[in-house]
């Protein structure tokens, strides 16, 4: 007896805790301690066969729940949409601020500064546009510069190419030169036709062409 | 006057100084029109009050300055401006250096009339000697002036006017026009 008029009482429970959460007074509990209390309700085998014996304390109970449910879940939609829009919010705040200070609709409020444009400060500001010029008419050179001694040594490399293209005909010949000594009288006649720019080339020549490992 | 009266004077000076100081970065300027009525209850011209402010203003470094755009229009619309004196040996701007560089130019050039950017591109290219750099500081710092309201411009005539406010703010024309001449050189 005592079992089955605590069983009545946990549903009247419940029901009052489902009516109060329809009643829109959602903040006095959290649908936590509703969901724990309908668990709960369904673990209790007395509950179900006081339900059968109870139709009406059925009926009541299960349209609440199914009332629950529905407001509960458009509920939960409504804050999904809200926790969207806090997500989209900073950005639709900074466009609109954007967009009425470019326009100048409104007057901010700012701190009072009287405008200030000295002689010396404007000297300075034309000076400083004279530097500028300095500075980029600087980059130009150095830019101009680095692209000619590129190209120059473009060409050279391109002797030196030309210059090991040769040496695969002639390299034993030039070794057994370089072997005697640049200052054999065979080395000293071919030197002597040449430029100083002429045999460093072919000596640049050699070195790489041995480098690369071809002979 | 009683010392009551001399009391009163003083908070009423006073009054007209900090409006006029107060308002000078603001849309809605003081016109002599608004002082007028001060003066009315100083006792004073216009003109008197002027140059008493003026003295105020110029023992602490400032300078009060009356700027009237349009010809056309009544002395009483004429506007008035604290700003900080220019002549001070101090190196003080409210813009940075590129954005008063052009002002500058453009006051040389336009004085209180209209200028046509092409003229001010014309001589920033020579300064710079860079064409494509003149033209990326030109439409910056005309985008700035543009916002703080010192210039307008009509880019149908493609040309540019100094606001008063702008007019306030510089220092004297000829003095700008040597050292505009020097940079040149």
């Amino acid at each position: 007896m005592k079992i089955e008029e605590e069983t009545l009482k946990y549903i009247l429970e419940v029901i009052r805790y489902l009516e109060l959460y329809l009643s829109k007074r959602v903040a006095l509990l959290s649908s936590q301690e509703i969901a724990e209390a309908l668990k709960k309700l369904s673990e209790y085998k007395k509950v179900s066969e006081k339900l059968v014996e109870e139709p009406i304390l059925g009926t009541r109970l299960f349209k609440r729940i199914r009332k629950y449910l529905s407001t509960h879940l458009s509920k939960l939609d409504v804050e999904l949409d809200g926790i969207l829009l806090q997500y989209a919010l900073p950005l639709i705040m900074s466009k609109m601020a954007f967009d009425v200070f470019s326009l100048g609709k409104i007057n901010t409020m700012v701190l009072m500064e009287i405008p200030v444009m000295t002689l010396d400060y404007v000297k300075s500001s034309l000076r400083y546009l004279k530097k500028i010029a300095e500075t980029s008419k600087r980059i130009k050179v150095l830019q101009k510069r680095t692209r000619r001694d590129l190209i120059q040594l473009l060409k050279i490399k391109a002797i030196i190419e030309k210059e090991k293209a040769g040496l695969e005909a002639s390299y034993s010949k030039v070794k057994s030169l370089l072997e005697k000594g640049l200052d054999s009288l065979e080395a000293l006649e071919i030197i002597g036709l040449l430029s100083k720019k002429e045999l460093t080339l072919k000596l640049l020549a050699y070195i790489e062409y041995k480098a690369e490992g071809r002979h | 006057m009683s010392d009551m009266d001399e009391g009163l004077k003083e908070e009423l000076i006073r009054t007209a100084a900090a409006l006029i100081a107060m308002r000078t970065w603001r849309d809605r300027k003081i016109t002599l029109k608004k002082i007028s009525s001060y003066a009315k209850r100083l006792g004073l011209t216009i003109e008197e009050l002027i140059d008493e402010l003026d003295k105020r203003f110029e023992a602490v470094g400032l300078k009060l300055r009356i700027i009237k755009r349009n010809p056309q229009t009544s002395d009483s619309e004429a506007e008035l401006f604290v700003v900080v004196d220019p002549r001070l040996k101090i190196s003080a701007g409210t813009l940075d250096r590129l954005t008063s560089a052009v002002l500058a130019m453009i006051y040389v050039r336009a004085g209180g009339q209209s200028v046509a950017i092409e003229s001010i591109f014309e001589t920033l290219k020579r300064i710079l000697e860079d064409e494509e750099k003149a033209a990326k500081i030109l439409s910056r710092t005309l985008i700035r002036l543009e916002r703080h309201k010192l210039i307008r411009i009509d880019r149908e005539k493609k040309l540019i006017k100094l606001t008063s406010k702008a007019l306030a703010i510089l220092p004297e024309k000829k003095d700008l026009e040597l050292m505009l001449i020097d940079l040149l050189d």
